[in-house]
């Protein structure tokens, strides 16, 4: 070891000494951030089973619903992925239609992620040499293969800064950007030019939970709590008055608690429709059950221990059994879909859809243990992950 | 430091398993109160302050929480912990949210400097490094893994370890050659 090696391994270990000391009681802190963390990613789970949206109309809303009975579920009925004697087939095999698969990286080498598909077949993706700083963005289209660059998205001086919650709608994708007090907030066409900042929010250092493209505007809430919008072409940030305190989930639906408030109560129990003012206040929980949150359409209870877990409409209706045991807390796109492992000796991730019972493998076997697992966009039209050299798309709305 | 292998653990579809997933583990409990104060000052010099450092212990532990439940005897938390926050810091993860984790300063008192000037000018130095050279050169000389163990930790390849080691050491040489120069003229040309 030379003298700088020498003198760095001295620093290094005289400069751990001066490291802080945790405090008690650390572990129970720990504990109920997980739980809470827990409770966000079925949050997210419930925003992104629910986007189910026809003619503008948000189905399973009305409230009342069709006075269905509900159906009994006993245990046993539940097809278990983890007593399947049969190894589950491909996807692609199983559901042919819905699975496109493309490169992993662009032609100078960053990594490709896809954001969300548009209605025209094709595939919003970003690109990045350093995790979760996009430096550009595409089209894909995934018939052809073809990549098409949208924008390259601005960095900040000489470090790029995180660019999150990229959202595509009337032609536009807008997303926003950090900046220690304030947030920035950009756009592009979606046919491709130069990224515009919208406006800049001063924020205290609160950071935007969710972000939106509708009405000719980005609309978008802070963790703090507090709908606002404004105009793609530019101008004021205003406060969206219906939406005061309230997150941004599903526009035109915002609510309470946050996902990120979930000491608060199970997230979006509460909802507004910041257009009509029309609101939905979930059905409490039934005897023996806790609410873990709701989404537009529907939400997740467990039982107490959390031995069994279901999900209902916002007014209680139409329950189905959610098979426990699924590795992770993904949301269930569609309202269907869940990620399990496959085997009990070797790594392996498959798609268990709530709706036949049907369990695919997904082809992620070792790359799991390097924690690959599937990422839904925040629609839950679309599941994405990568094995070796391919990324799969997953177009979920295609599966019948 | 062995690489972490993920282990399934099927059990779990017990309802005894699944409940033992809900509830408070006291096995966690006890890992946190006993490798804690180490974890955070693994994250210290990993990332330069207290605040990064108990971000990066934090995130790590809840990740290895939520793993607990498929943790096997032959698993190592600590090792998977390690990893996960030389990861996170090489992932340029940013977003403040430290939110449970509170700390102290330590026992001796919070010193605004290190004891000997050589040493404070190295650690000035590091905080300039890019954050994977930084997490290459605390792995090597804080850690003691070699290359190989950096690579698997860090998911890079050992072509990669060795030419950012060697470019984070020749950053390293030429911002504390610029101290001394500056300064401690008697410590000039120990390490040209």
């Amino acid at each position: 070891m030379n003298d700088i090696e020498e003198r760095l391994r001295r620093t290094l270990g005289h400069a751990a000494e001066r490291a802080p000391r945790l405090t008690a009681p650390a572990a129970e802190r720990l504990e109920t951030g997980y739980r809470r963390r827990r409770h966000r990613s079925q949050a997210l789970l419930a925003a992104a089973a629910v986007v189910v949206i026809a003619g503008g109309v948000v189905v399973g809303l009305r409230a009342g619903g069709d006075g269905t009975a509900l159906p009994a579920v006993r245990v046993s009925d539940v097809p278990s992925a983890m007593t399947s004697a049969t190894p589950a087939e491909p996807v692609e095999k199983v559901w042919p239609q819905a699975v496109w698969k493309m490169p992993v990286k662009d032609s100078e080498g960053r990594e490709l992620h896809p954001v969300a598909l548009t209605d025209e077949g094709t595939l919003l993706v970003k690109a990045w040499r350093e995790v979760e700083q996009p430096e550009t963005l595409y089209l894909y289209d995934l018939a052809k293969g073809d990549l098409r660059k949208v924008a390259e998205v601005p960095a900040s001086g000489k470090s790029r800064t995180v660019a999150a919650n990229f959202s595509m709608g009337e032609g536009a994708v807008a997303w926003w950007t950090w900046a220690k007090t304030s947030v920035r907030l950009w756009t592009v066409p979606l046919s491709g030019g130069q990224p515009r900042q919208v406006a800049e929010h001063k924020t205290g250092g609160d950071v935007i939970d969710n972000l939106a493209v509708a009405k000719g505007a980005i609309v978008f809430s802070t963790m703090k709590g507090g709908v606002f919008s404004v105009p793609l072409n530019g101008g004021q940030v205003t406060p969206i008055e219906r939406g005061a305190g309230l997150h941004l989930l599903s526009w035109p639906w915002a609510g309470s608690p946050g996902a990120w408030s979930p000491k608060d109560g199970a997230p979006f129990t509460h909802l507004v429709n910041l257009e009509t003012g029309q609101t939905s206040d979930a059905a409490p929980a039934r005897e023996g059950e806790q609410l873990l949150a709701c989404g537009v359409e529907s939400c997740i209870t467990t039982m107490s221990g959390g031995a069994r877990a279901f999900t209902r409409l916002r007014d209680g209706s139409k329950q189905q059994e959610v098979p426990t045991g699924f590795q992770i807390p993904e949301p269930p796109s569609q309202s269907r879909f869940y990620v399990r492992t496959l085997r009990s000796d070797t790594p392996g991730l498959g798609l268990y859809d709530l709706k036949t019972g049907t369990l695919v493998d997904l082809g992620i076997g070792n790359e799991a243990a390097r924690g690959e697992v599937p990422v839904a966009d925040r629609a839950g039209r679309m599941m994405t992950y990568r094995t070796g050299n391919t990324r799969y798309v997953i177009d979920l709305s295609r599966i019948p | 430091m062995q690489q972490f292998a993920w282990q399934v653990h099927l059990g779990g579809d017990t309802d005894d398993e699944r409940r033992r997933q809900l509830e408070a583990d006291p096995r966690f409990a006890g890992f946190v109160a006993e490798r804690g104060d180490a974890l955070l000052r693994y994250g210290y010099v990993l990332a330069g302050n207290p605040h990064d450092a108990a971000d990066l212990v934090q995130e790590a532990l809840l990740k290895l929480r939520a793993s607990w439940p498929r943790l096997r005897a032959k698993d190592n938390p600590e090792s998977y912990v390690r990893t996960t926050m030389a990861r996170l810091h090489t992932a340029a993860w940013r977003l403040r949210r430290r939110e449970l984790l509170a700390w102290d300063p330590p026992e001796h008192g919070h010193h605004d400097a290190l004891p000997s000037e050589d040493e404070q000018a190295m650690w000035e130095a590091l905080s300039g490094l890019p954050r994977k050279q930084r997490a290459v050169l605390v792995l090597r000389y804080y850690e003691g893994l070699s290359d190989e163990e950096i690579a698997a930790a860090l998911g890079i390849s050992r072509g990669t370890v060795r030419s950012q080691a060697s470019r984070a050491l020749g950053k390293l040489r030429s911002a504390v050659g610029e101290q001394i120069e500056e300064g401690v003229g008697s410590e000039r040309g120990e390490w040209r």
